[in-house]
């Protein structure tokens, strides 16, 4: 193949190889359809969203029809079909973070960043979420993981560091990653 | 492996597991999800640096997972040869040097960060009854099944967790796992473990409470195939990890209850599928089904009894609604997880609409230990109705959060004061519980006697659903938790059908109002029709749940009091709703004004 590298529509561009090596990783699936969630988790996870052109490669090489991938990807909370910030704020809103001081972790951000729920500052650095589920750490009360990185017992001092932190382009605090619980 | 050599390796993994304890002392270091969270990893760490720069021959250090006492993560276990295992709390880099220096390597065996001590044999308390073992106190440190947090326990599908290596198969093994399976395959045909199953009345651990022996009969008398077995391992919801935890603590007994499943229903296509929330379960899974099918555990002619099977583990994406079987099942098939009306029910038309059994990880979890002993022995246990054991979850300001597991019947009380320890801060004691996290409603502090029972909780428009518990204070205000979970329900109604994409989103709106003070009284009735009508229409568990505390508000009188005071008087006696809309905002609490105060003003 002569093109080695996709435009994702969305500024910059993506090597094709990555791709089509994790799509390679699901061809001994005998039914394609169950391997198209976990490829996109593969796609979601190496690039941060789903970018179109992989949506079509993936919807080629599986043969499954486009508008399926396309509903898949924007149904789930996991995939992202746009890469909207650079930076994400994930607050923990099970029951237990939310009577205990998510809220007003919330209102921090909110009146720090200017953003509630889902929206991007407009320099499209940040963006807040709420995670509807839970980190099974509920002694860790209120959790927020920014980028990945999970953080307990956060009030809204610290969340004002952490966020100055990564604003800093400071990495390397002692953190436990997302992907490791 | 046939059968002979399965049981030769049994037999002499037993004996090197016993060996390993008598001859080495063993440092266990809890790791699962909660605790590395709390820095398992690092305590972990520590240990194997420092029992290697010590040069410790006998000292060996390695993890176990999921045994639930989450208030005191990072935990430890250290077993001396000959002496029984004690359970530390808290163990930072600091107390593990400590631990070092006056336990591993002298005699003192730090009494006061001990929680309590175990057997190294889960067999070794009957019924796996912590309570009932005859065990005495050992040098200052209780025994387990003294202390407050585990006297009621009884730890039937959670049996192995904090006992064995979970990415060990070996070690399933030698605590007598695949033994149930053992003995599906080869001494029973598949009716007389559906009869087993059934005899143990046995109910759906997902949340429904659906009879898994009815449910195996029914996909069992099928005919047409192929068939397929789901474990339903998407647990998506807020203040819920049971599923996750036993994944992550003990995946190799669900995969026996799968198997056993899988060789019920006549098919060799199992599934087990994980939410993608949960990637330390994902992969421990994924590493002990690998090691599974090099031992011939899984795949073509398991134990040379001619039934072959395997197991594919596949993750999820998000999306709580899509933990509900039957949009489960449309996920796995790779599309959008939404529910289906129904029937034709799972077992009549599931996965590639082809008959289905779905049950939840605790059930299948359950199963190999019901065929050891007996559905009988199961059913000894729990209420008239609620058979067996539950894993419960205590989240919020309990003095202990922790995941436990105590037998159906008792009142909720036990699970509020003695297993949670009440509340974290004696000032602000526990004035209701939430049961079910965010589909059902929860009782006050009056009805702390109601029995921890599916039925009962059903009559209060509560649902015992997956065992989780949730405690709110005088710091929490009754309406905004309503309104809470009404929001959750709206975010995660999938949108398929009208009453809940519409009728939660309308909910919400009015709890809304109601919180910023423009409610009306009128509101009322209107919050009831609607909520009725969204539970009677909708077509699958969320929306037929989600405006379950609503109803739960109006049945039980102080929560409607507080509901009216909102309303009628601007009083949030929490202060936590802002009530900044109200023509008489009153201040609420800390502020010295009562609901009494507020009426007046309004006169």
């Amino acid at each position: 193949m002569s093109l080695t590298v996709i435009n994702s529509g969305g500024g910059g561009s993506i090597e094709l190889a990555k791709i089509n090596s994790i799509i390679d990783k699901y061809e001994s699936w005998d039914i394609k359809l169950e391997a198209l969630i976990p490829c996109l988790q593969d796609v979601q996870h190496e690039l941060g969203y789903v970018p179109a052109p992989v949506a079509a490669l993936i919807s080629e090489r599986f043969q499954i029809p486009l508008p399926a991938v396309y509903g898949v990807s924007t149904f789930y909370t996991d995939f992202k079909v746009v890469k909207k910030s650079e930076h994400r704020v994930l607050l923990c809103e099970g029951m237990a973070c939310y009577f205990n001081g998510s809220q007003g972790l919330a209102q921090f951000v909110k009146d720090k960043l200017g953003i509630e729920n889902m929206e991007v500052t407009p320099d499209k650095k940040w963006t807040v979420e709420r995670a509807n589920w839970c980190f099974g750490a509920c002694q860790g009360m209120p959790i927020v993981e920014i980028d990945h990185s999970i953080y307990i017992h956060v009030t809204p001092e610290r969340l004002n560091e952490l966020i100055e932190e990564v604003n800093a382009g400071k990495t390397d605090h002692e953190h436990h990653s997302a992907d490791e619980i | 492996m046939n059968r002979q050599e399965f049981q030769e390796l049994s037999a002499r993994l037993a004996q090197q597991r016993k060996d390993f304890y008598n001859t080495k002392t063993v440092i266990e270091v809890v790791v699962d999800g909660g605790s590395i969270i709390s820095g398992a990893k690092d305590t972990l760490a520590f240990f194997q640096k420092e029992v290697e720069s010590r040069n410790l021959q006998n000292v060996k250090v390695r993890m176990v997972a999921s045994f639930g006492a989450m208030w005191a993560e990072p935990t430890v276990f250290i077993t001396k040869p000959g002496q029984p295992r004690v359970l530390y709390a808290h163990v930072d880099a600091a107390r593990a040097k400590d631990l070092l220096d006056k336990f591993v390597q002298g005699d003192d065996p730090c009494a006061d960060w001990a929680l309590g001590w175990l057997s190294t044999d889960p067999y070794h308390y009957p019924d796996f009854a912590w309570g009932k073992a005859p065990d005495e106190e050992w040098r200052g440190i209780p025994p387990m099944g003294r202390t407050e947090w585990g006297k009621l326990q009884q730890r039937i599908s959670s049996r192995f967790c904090g006992y064995i290596d979970p990415e060990s198969i070996e070690d399933f093994i030698a605590v007598g796992g695949f033994k149930g399976l053992e003995k599906a395959l080869f001494d029973m045909n598949t009716q007389q473990v559906i009869d087993e199953v059934k005899a143990s009345q046995l109910r759906g651990r997902g949340g429904a409470g659906f009879s898994v022996g009815t449910k195996w009969q029914s996909t069992h008398d099928e005919k047409r195939t192929p068939k397929y077995v789901v474990v339903n391992g998407h647990e998506g919801e807020p203040s819920v990890y049971k599923d996750r935890r036993l994944f992550e603590g003990d995946p190799l007994s669900v995969l026996e209850g799968l198997i056993i499943g899988c060789y019920v229903a006549g098919t060799s296509h199992g599934y087990i599928y994980v939410g993608s929330e949960h990637p330390l379960a994902f992969k421990r899974v994924g590493q002990v089904v690998e090691q599974a099918r090099k031992l011939g555990l899984l795949g073509d002619n398991i134990l040379g009894s001619g039934y072959s099977c395997d197991v594919k583990v596949i993750i999820a994406a998000g999306a709580y609604i899509s933990g509900e079987a039957s949009a489960m099942l449309f996920g796995i098939q790779g599309g959008r997880g939404m529910p289906r009306v129904k029937p034709p029910r799972s077992y009549e038309a599931g996965l590639w609409a082809q008959p289905t059994t779905v049950n939840n990880v605790e059930s299948f979890n359950n199963v190999p230990e019901i065929l050891l002993r007996g559905g009988a022995w199961y059913a000894g246990f729990g209420s008239e109705k609620s058979k067996g054991t539950k894993i419960i979850m205590l989240s919020g300001p309990f003095k202990r959060q922790c995941l436990a597991e105590i037998p159906f019947g008792g009142p909720i009380s036990d699970a509020i004061n003695i297993v949670g320890g009440g509340s974290a801060d004696p000032a602000h004691p526990i004035r209701a519980v939430q049961t079910g996290a965010v589909s059902g409603g929860s009782f006050p502090a009056s009805m702390y006697d109601t029995p921890f029972d599916i039925d009962t909780f059903g009559k209060y428009f509560c649902l015992l659903g997956s065992g989780s518990l949730t405690a709110y204070t005088d710091e929490n205000c009754l309406v905004d938790a309503c309104y809470y979970i009404l929001r959750y329900n709206r975010d995660e109604s999938c949108g398929k059908c009208i009453p809940c994409r519409i009728g939660c989103e309308g909910l919400t709106e009015m709890f809304w109002r109601i919180k910023n003070g423009d409610g009306k009284e009128s509101d009322i009735p209107k919050i009831e029709q609607l909520s009725d009508l969204v539970i009677e229409h909708s077509i699958c568990g969320l929306g037929q749940a989600a405006p379950l505390p609503v109803k739960n508000m109006m049945m039980i009188e102080e929560f409607k009091k507080e509901l009216l005071e909102h309303i009628q008087a601007g009083f949030c006696r929490a202060n936590v709703c802002s009530m900044a809309h109200h023509p008489t905002k009153q201040l609420g609490y800390g502020s010295g004004v009562t609901a009494d105060h507020a009426y007046e003003f309004q006169k």
